[in-house]
């Protein structure tokens, strides 16, 4: 293995193949801070692009990508409550806080350098840890699985807000949203009103896009206000430097990366999972959870490094296995595939100087994103607060538009983004949290088809739900999850 | 639009009591329509359904029994319901415009009009935010990542650039 | 020069839309529609092959890749059908699901709305067993079925009504036992329940499981092609091992009914360089893509062929 990182070192430093990894990098951020536009589809236009090209300029190009796309997810979300992807939701809750209390540029700055010590730690994962951790993803079946969507859905209680009816409520909506469409085993249609486009359910890009973007664009309209934000709330190192304060952010970075690291092994458990258990267990162990979603930046260190993490592991069984751990995970497969580059253990011995280049290129752009991001969040896109917000706000409609419009390329869409956006804003209103719509529609769906499948499995028998080792462990961690805010106040009242 | 506070001015109590009664009925419309699927696929949503059934009742009880006591939920619905009025006319309006003519003209208009209808009079600084966010949109969806918009009356014009 | 553009596009925009005559063919951009999301198989294999189409369509022929997903294809489907048949719009189509769907007698289309251009791949379907599974040949997956009345749960990475399901009740019907399937809707999470040992036994495309099938990570019992795949020559046929179960996923190009002979004869002829063209050839024989090149008239009776089929299914063993 050294001696293929050592070989594999010039490679990766070859100016086509260093330029191609810049290239990358760029392209994610764009991506990914545009709503409705995701890596995979940048992916997806770029790998033709590269056939007849050395592998590592087209790999560097697809790591650069991923890295960039998810910071870049972190950018709209703290600026303008627009989570840029799924992934980011848990980022908005304290990062546009954040924002409204005037921290927009620390708040940047907090995602960047926490989704960098994410990738960074998650890219030296898949360098050193790839084999062990391969054969842990494949003790997961649907059982497994089952409980690994039920443990995603215990944080809700960190989410609830203060309410507990409404914060259920909520939950509930996201859950039947996720019950639209037909269903996989049998080809009922539920909720589809005989609509085409509801036949794989709504499109959860376009639901978080209407729940998030809309209200405080409406907002904005009620208000008015004729002037931005001045100049000196956006200056970089004015509001103190997250790098100085690694103590106080180290032990956040720490829990989160292993979180999501464990989570992006894990086919198809993804992204938004990762940042949502980070942010639950930040809240769980602070010592004043009642802070977060109020502008803590601990809960926008949480989330973006816990996403961060998710990405070069999601790598791990894609390129061990063959199986990809997330829909980028997959388009990347694909580029490997027509590079000649097929996945699986002899991948490593046949072309250990690639393999070990292309993870050594996600070491280095997460290295990039340092730079690069900080340069494009606070220098370019910040600067766009310094419009009145009352000319932001059809500006941030209309790209919100345009990339809900892109998902599908369907019209269709854009009434579903309309509708979604007026009931979130009654629900905004009403004081009914939206985050804990995102989960249960997030996974909703996979507890459902999960546990059918495992029942399926097992021929019908309950008692197989809990006949594993692993699923009794995320039982009992979902159990004391749900149960931490309980005792917390049992604990504060005596 | 005006949904806020009939009993005092302050409470926007009537509304929490009449979301709650939308969510009731919804979720039993969920369970009656679910219950019409095949065993396996109805058990999820009505049970969904129930769980929120029983969850709005809670909050409409709730709020009933704050409104008899005299402390109805305070706040207001809307910050300022004319602005929001318009707000929610010019999206509806965006929407169907962008279906019928596309979302270059619609998207220019938007940017001008809306800030103007709520009393934003620096026309040039708002026309040209405008024509940057479209011409960047344009340039990143169309040219570079080969995204299609809706379908456009100007589109003609966009075959000079192919 | 640029000036000179500038009138003739103006010009040209202000003539209308000229005839389309084979000889400009194509004059301005061609959409070619896929009914999947980007980064998807079909979409990944549209946008390789449009851009030596491209190449081989000559002038400046241009191809924009157009996503419509949805509705298991039929979203995009439906586009390509109702579209005007002036060769400006093609879309690629996936047999036999397109197939399954006119079937179930669902769809807003029928096979005849469609001019088929050209087929491009062909993955047949395998049953794979896990490493460790006591399973060597189909008949012991049969003789396991018969013993406990569905003792024996199949994964699919399709959904209920997928081809590879449609398969999976032809297999039983021959075999006169009853298999439970258990539909994971994707082919990674199958894969992964399959290497795990989740499952005794899962269907997927050919492609799909060859790497671990030859690591040895899997079993590849049955193949349901009618000849022994080139890419993997030790695994068994289903026709081998005596059941006569043909399947397989398939990618083609075609475009709405109607279409002026002279411009299928021209997209027919770019498709077919450009599959032999050897930059690309190079790249699908390394990616290991089952292509199978059918002309127009091979591709349409292929289609008929399958249409034909699944209505004998449906008849004997409706899957919805």
């Amino acid at each position: 293995m050294i001696d293929a990182l050592i070989h594999a070192l010039p490679l990766v430093f070859a100016p086509m193949n260093f330029l191609a990894m810049v290239i990358g990098v760029v392209a994610g951020l764009v991506v990914g801070c545009l709503p409705g536009l995701t890596v995979v589809t940048g992916l997806a236009v770029l790998i033709p692009l590269t056939f007849g090209l050395d592998p590592l300029f087209a790999l560097g190009m697809m790591a650069g990508m991923y890295n960039g796309g998810s910071y870049g997810g972190a950018i709209p979300a703290i600026l303008m409550r627009v989570p840029g992807t799924p992934a980011s939701v848990a980022t908005v809750l304290d990062g546009y806080k954040m924002t409204q209390n005037g921290q927009a540029a620390y708040a940047l700055q907090v995602a960047l350098l926490s989704g960098v010590i994410g990738s960074v730690l998650s890219s030296l994962a898949l360098i050193v840890l790839s084999p062990p951790l391969v054969s842990f993803s494949l003790l997961f079946g649907p059982i497994e699985y089952f409980w690994l969507g039920i443990l995603g859905l215990a944080t809700v209680s960190s989410l609830l807000g203060d309410d507990l009816p409404k914060g259920l409520i909520a939950c509930g909506i996201g859950l039947l949203i996720g019950a639209v469409g037909q269903d996989i085993s049998n080809g009922t249609e539920r909720f589809t009103f005989g609509q085409l486009e509801l036949l794989d359910g709504f499109s959860a890009i376009v639901l978080l896009t209407g729940l998030f973007a809309v209200p405080p664009v409406l907002q904005m309209v009620e208000e008015a206000v004729k002037t931005g934000m001045s100049g000196d709330k956006l200056k970089l190192h004015a509001q103190g430097s997250a790098l100085r304060q690694w103590r106080y952010f180290t032990p956040v970075w720490l829990r989160s990366s292993v979180i999501g690291i464990i989570i992006g092994i894990l086919p198809g458990a993804g992204g938004s999972m990762s940042s949502f258990l980070a942010y639950n267990e930040a809240k769980r162990v602070a010592r004043k959870p009642e802070t977060f979603g109020h502008g803590n930046p601990e809960g926008v260190a949480a989330s973006e490094c816990g996403n961060g993490a998710d990405n070069a592991a999601s790598l791990i069984p894609a390129l061990a296995l063959g199986i990809p751990g997330s829909g980028v995970a997959a388009v990347i497969l694909g580029g490997l595939l027509v590079h000649g580059l097929r996945p699986g253990p002899q991948l490593f011995r046949e072309h250990p100087d690639i393999v070990y280049g292309f993870m050594l290129q996600f070491l280095v752009t997460s290295l990039m994103l340092a730079v690069l991001g900080g340069l494009a969040a606070t220098r370019i896109f910040g600067q766009v607060l310094r419009l009145p917000r009352i000319v932001l706000a059809p500006v941030i409609l209309l790209f919100v538009t345009i990339g809900v419009y892109s998902v599908n390329n369907a019209v269709f869409d854009l009434w579903v983004l309309l509708g979604v956006g007026v009931v979130g804003y009654v629900l905004e209103r009403l004081d009914y949290p939206s985050a804990p719509i995102v989960l249960g529609l997030l996974l909703g769906p996979m507890i459902e088809s999960q546990l059918r499948l495992a029942l399926t499995i097992s021929g019908g028998r309950t008692a197989a739900l809990v006949s594993t080792p692993i699923a009794i462990t995320l039982a009992l961690l979902s159990a004391a999850i749900l149960l931490t805010p309980a005792w917390r106040k049992l604990r504060s009242a005596a | 639009m005006e949904v806020s506070g009939a009993s005092a001015p302050t409470s926007r109590s009537l509304a929490e009591i009449v979301f709650a009664i939308l969510l009731i009925a919804g979720a039993a419309a969920v369970i009656f329509t679910a219950s019409g699927y095949p065993g396996e696929s109805a058990t999820y949503p009505v049970v969904i359904g129930a769980a929120l059934a029983g969850l709005g009742c809670w909050v409409l009880v709730r709020e009933v029994l704050r409104r008899l006591q005299g402390h109805a939920t305070p706040g207001s619905f809307a910050e300022h319901a004319p602005r929001l009025a318009i707000g929610l006319v010019a999206l509806v309006l965006y929407v169907l415009a962008v279906s019928l003519v596309g979302f270059i003209l619609p998207s220019v208009a938007l940017g001008v009009l809306l800030p103007a209808s709520v009393g934003f009079r620096r026309w040039g600084l708002s026309f040209v935010v405008a024509v940057i966010s479209v011409v960047s949109i344009l340039l990143i969806f169309v040219l570079a990542l080969e995204r299609p918009i809706p379908p456009d009356i100007l589109s003609p014009l966009g075959r000079l650039f192919r | 020069m640029k000036t000179l553009t500038l009138v003739a596009a103006l010009t040209a925009i202000l003539a209308g839309p000229a005839p389309a005559l084979a000889q400009a063919y194509p004059e301005k951009p061609i959409e070619m529609i896929v009914a999947f999301a980007p980064g998807g198989g079909t979409d990944v294999a549209a946008r390789s092959i449009a851009r030596y189409m491209e190449k081989y369509l000559g002038g400046n022929a241009r191809i924009g890749v157009i996503n419509k997903p949805g509705a298991g294809g039929e979203i995009g489907w439906t586009a390509v059908a109702q579209a005007k048949p002036d060769g400006y719009t093609i879309g690629f189509i996936n047999a036999p699901a397109i197939n399954a769907l006119v079937i179930e007698g669902k769809a807003k289309f029928k096979m005849s709305d469609f001019q088929p251009v050209a087929n491009l791949v062909y993955d047949p379907g395998v049953l794979v067993v896990p490493k460790s599974s006591p399973y060597t040949s189909l008949k012991d997956v049969v003789e396991a079925a018969k013993k406990g009345a569905g003792a024996v749960v199949i994964g699919t990475s399709g959904v209920s009504g997928s081809s590879e399901h449609i398969a999976l009740l032809n297999f039983q019907r021959l075999a006169d036992a009853k298999f439970t399937p258990a539909f994971f809707g994707g082919t990674a999470p199958v894969r992964q329940a399959v290497l795990g040992g989740h499952i005794p036994a899962a269907t997927m495309n050919l492609s799909e499981a060859l790497q671990i099938a030859r690591e040895g990570q899997i079993r590849v019992i049955g193949v349901m092609s009618a000849e022994r795949s080139p890419y993997l020559p030790d695994a068994p046929t289903f026709r081998e091992g005596g059941y006569d179960v043909v399947a397989g996923a398939t990618r083609g190009i075609a475009a709405p009914k109607g279409i002026p002979a002279d411009i299928i004869a021209k997209l027919e002829k770019a498709i077919d360089q450009a599959l032999k063209d050897p930059e690309y050839l190079d790249a699908a024989k390394r990616a290991e893509i089952p292509l199978q090149y059918l002309a127009s008239a091979e591709y349409k009776a292929f289609l008929d062929g399958a249409t034909s089929d699944l209505e004998a299914t449906w008849k004997a063993t409706p899957w919805k």
